[in-house]
């Protein structure tokens, strides 16, 4: 495999304070805005399931419980 | 970050740009590329080029992503193409290359607005990368 060979050029640093692609970089910012990044979904699904777990349960257990006692 | 290479070809030497963006949110960058125009001394990303040498480019455009990734490897980069046909060269790009590239960095393919692992023979509308820790 070719090994490129690269080297600084001072040059492009004027590049570095302007904006040379300004609606691909609009379009970039609206679409991770809409859809996040592929970790960050992730783990707000993960979390959401988990919590649905964990606050349902107990409560139907109580509520049978309580129920039965009545009767 | 800027990096700048020569496409040589039967249309002569043209000279290519691609820059590295921060976008809104941390840590993602937006992959731009494009003709650098010394008249104007803009870059163009809409110029069909056909100078016969598409592979070695976008060859060179993954370098710089490696480069880019190297030097800051937090860094999450964001690209699509300009118009459909070059979203689809990026994938045609990835998937050519998939297993080379999955060794280093994690690839995902935007769909439907949500963002999947970059499985082979899908199309998608934009492209995550970032290199693994």
């Amino acid at each position: 495999m070719k090994v490129p060979i690269v080297r600084i050029d001072p040059k492009l640093n004027k590049f570095e304070e302007r904006n040379l692609f300004p609606d691909k970089l609009d379009e970039a910012n609206r679409i991770l805005e809409r859809v996040g990044v592929p970790g960050e979904k992730l783990k707000k699904s993960t979390s959401a399931k988990k919590n649905v777990l964990v606050l349902n349960e107990p409560t139907v257990a109580y509520k049978k419980k309580k129920s039965k006692r009545k009767a | 970050m800027a990096y700048k290479f020569v496409s040589k070809g039967p249309k002569g030497q043209i000279t290519k740009l691609v820059r590295y963006t921060e976008t809104n949110l941390e840590n993602m960058y937006n992959l731009g590329f494009g003709d650098y125009n010394k008249e104007t001394d803009n870059i163009d990303d809409e110029v069909i080029t056909n100078n016969g040498d598409s592979q070695k480019v976008l060859n060179t455009v993954a370098a710089t992503v490696r480069a880019f990734s190297a030097k800051y490897p937090d860094a999450k980069i964001f690209a699509t193409g300009s118009t459909i046909a070059r979203t689809r060269l990026y994938r045609i790009g990835i998937t050519n290359n998939l297993s080379e590239i999955q060794k280093d960095f994690k690839v995902y393919g935007l769909k439907n607005d949500t963002w999947h692992k970059f499985k082979k023979g899908e199309n998608y509308e934009a492209f995550l990368v970032e290199r693994k820790k």
